[in-house]
């Protein structure tokens, strides 16, 4: 009887421990991005425009070559973020990632050249489970002219606490 | 005393079987996640999972996007197929060739990257990660071509540089998939990807 209890016990600390690990993977691998990303940017509700993808980029694993990004940690503590993504003639994305990983919403384009889409995050369709998350504007740039053109639209973003 | 030493040690083999599997069946291990394989979807050898990016997603499947794809996308958005091996099912190697060629996917823009075991792009100084709907056009035929291997391909044709990736794997990527390919990733004409020779006594 003894014995069983003994294999019960094993069982039941293997399971949770799994459980916890699975639990706990994506949020601390998000959570230290989070941290190296507004570190980067100077805090959070901040613009982090990222410079074209290359072989050092290791902030994120598996990073596309083709795109340039724009990210942005969302910490709505304080009230809801606005974030603004300039516009751009072709493919673009604004994608908000909860801190479990999850693509929660995520809105495209393209939007005209000369204007702005602007989101407020913790309103209507850009809810955030929790008060922080990443969201990550993405612009196709697909060949070096483009790239350029992707740098100079990517000035124009932002994103920053309503006050 | 003895008795106190087996129960720690049994509480620790419990704590490390627990933690153990757990990296295992989320992918962090080297030898790939069971259940995300058995949840996934292969066409021809590109491997995608629907739940990628999604808050369906399974707690592992969450755990290993951590680990092989932060950020992705949901498929609404992006449709990632990857794979490890060619088409005749040998992985996929920096000391070998290859001409990867497909259709244009039922989407809004594509693009093919390479990725070195890491995750991250090859450290080998060539700029020449992947090719992309507007870098590349299509033939006669109708399909896209790009050459996959260490050196440049020396006839201006598309290429992807292996240099320096060891067992690599290739990601294509369908942005803005249309309704019928979101609905069923299994619909994509999925890109071939041709050994046309390895080095001697490298592959």
């Amino acid at each position: 009887m003894r014995r069983l209890g003994l294999i019960a016990a094993f069982l039941t600390l293997a399971i949770a421990a799994h459980a916890a690990t699975v639990w706990a993977l994506p949020r601390v691998v998000m959570n230290t991005t989070m941290t190296r990303l507004e570190t980067t940017a100077g805090g959070p509700n901040r613009p982090l425009r990222a410079p074209p993808v290359d072989e050092t980029s290791r902030r994120v694993v598996r990073p596309a070559p083709d795109l340039i990004y724009t990210a942005c940690v969302i910490d709505s503590g304080d009230g809801p973020v606005t974030v603004t993504a300039a516009g751009w003639a072709v493919y673009t994305s604004v994608s908000l990632f909860s801190g479990n990983t999850d693509n929660v919403a995520v809105f495209n384009g393209p939007w005209p050249d000369d204007g702005a889409v602007t989101f407020e995050v913790g309103e209507g369709e850009m809810e955030l489970p929790g008060d922080r998350g990443i969201v990550l504007i993405r612009r196709i740039a697909g060949t070096e002219a483009m790239q350029a053109n992707a740098l100079a639209a990517q000035e124009n973003d932002d994103c920053r606490r309503v006050e | 005393m003895v008795r106190l030493a087996g129960y720690a040690a049994g509480l620790l083999l419990a704590l490390a079987l627990g933690a153990g599997s757990a990296l295992w069946l989320s992918g962090w291990l080297p030898m790939g996640s069971p259940v995300v394989a058995a949840g996934g979807i292969s066409v021809n050898g590109w491997v995608t999972h629907r739940a990628i990016g999604s808050e369906a997603a399974n707690p592992w499947l969450r755990a290993y996007v951590a680990r092989r794809g932060l950020l992705a996308l949901n498929r609404s958005e992006a449709i990632y197929y990857t794979r490890y091996d060619d088409s005749d099912g040998a992985p996929l190697n920096a000391a070998c060739a290859y001409v990867v060629e497909g259709q244009p996917p039922e989407g809004g823009w594509w693009s093919l990257t390479l990725y070195a075991a890491d995750d991250y792009l090859a450290v080998n100084g060539d700029n020449a990660h992947s090719v992309n709907a507007d870098g590349v056009s299509a033939g006669n035929d109708g399909q896209w071509r790009a050459t996959v291997q260490a050196e440049p391909p020396g006839d201006g044709s598309a290429w992807i540089s292996s240099r320096n990736a060891g067992r690599y794997s290739l990601t294509f990527r369908v942005y803005q998939p249309s309704p019928a390919l979101q609905d069923d990733p299994s619909r994509l004409a999925p890109p071939r990807v041709i050994r046309l020779g390895c080095r001697e006594g490298d592959a």
